[in-house]
């Protein structure tokens, strides 16, 4: 049983990433790009949101000789969870420090 | 430069992949595939550098998860390990009495040098010994791991030893 997930901004962050498409499949470094987070940290998150399942992960099935990249996207668990997880962290920050993510 | 810096990042990261546990490498893998397709120099080498500290974290966290999940550290493990390891100790404390033996059948030879004495002692105590020992430990890990880490533990002690000796009295 994986340890309770510890909700930090990053984390929201992510999760509020994944709900602005919550059904399309998104590469590492697009999410990384989106949420401004570097690799080290976006890494450790994505690991542990899908420990709790509220991520899946797959390998995008490609063309021959061309490797695979992995994507993620959130499990339907997952949307509901992460609404409730962003909404919750929302409103314990009175609303003011909500991450807001970099349009396009 | 940068260039450099980035192929050679990425190196360090694809070795830290490989040698992770089989669980963590997945995520490695899709690191490295990632880096691909990072444009900027600059950037690449901060997702190599961000991504061999995230995935040697999650190694280690997997590896330290394994060695508590496995029984060696219970009375059954420990019966099972114990012998083995002493059996490398044994061996260890053989290679060194008989280097000291031998060390004693130098000294009382009649071309012994006195004067190298002090350098003589640290050949056959130290020097000796632990070159064995490292030799006996590669050999024996790969068949023998757990005699292997009997004669280095001992080999170890030897050096701390040693060190702490020649700090003391020179």
């Amino acid at each position: 049983m994986p340890e309770r997930l510890r909700l930090s901004p990053q984390t929201v962050l992510v999760l509020d990433a994944f709900l602005g498409a919550p059904k399309e499949w998104r590469y590492g470094y697009d999410i990384s790009r989106d949420t401004d987070l570097k690799s080290g940290t976006l890494y450790p998150i994505l690991m542990r949101l899908e420990e709790h399942e509220l991520v899946e992960a797959c390998w995008e099935t490609t063309d021959a000789g061309r490797p695979p990249r992995h994507m993620y996207r959130l499990t339907p668990a997952g949307v509901k969870s992460a609404r409730a997880l962003v909404r919750s962290y929302n409103v314990a920050r009175g609303g003011l420090a909500v991450p807001r993510l970099a349009e396009g | 430069m940068l260039s450099l810096l980035r192929r050679a990042a990425s190196r360090v990261l694809h070795f830290i992949v490989r040698h992770s546990p089989a669980e963590s490498r997945r995520w490695g893998d899709a690191m490295l595939r990632e880096m691909d397709f990072v444009d900027d120099d600059w950037a690449a080498l901060c997702w190599a550098l961000g991504s061999t500290v995230a995935i040697s974290r999650r190694s280690l966290m997997q590896r330290l998860r394994n060695a508590r999940d496995s029984d060696a550290w219970s009375v059954n493990g420990f019966r099972r390990w114990l012998p083995r390891v002493s059996v490398g100790i044994a061996a260890a404390a053989a290679i060194l009495t008989l280097s000291i033996g031998a060390l004693s059948t130098f000294a009382h030879s009649s071309w012994f040098d006195p004067s190298h004495g002090q350098l003589v002692d640290r050949v056959f105590i130290v020097a000796i010994p632990s070159a064995i020992y490292a030799f006996c430990a590669v050999a024996l890990w790969r068949s023998r791991k757990r005699e292997a880490s009997g004669i280095l533990a001992a080999g170890a002690i030897l050096v701390a030893h040693s060190i702490m000796y020649f700090v003391t009295y020179g």
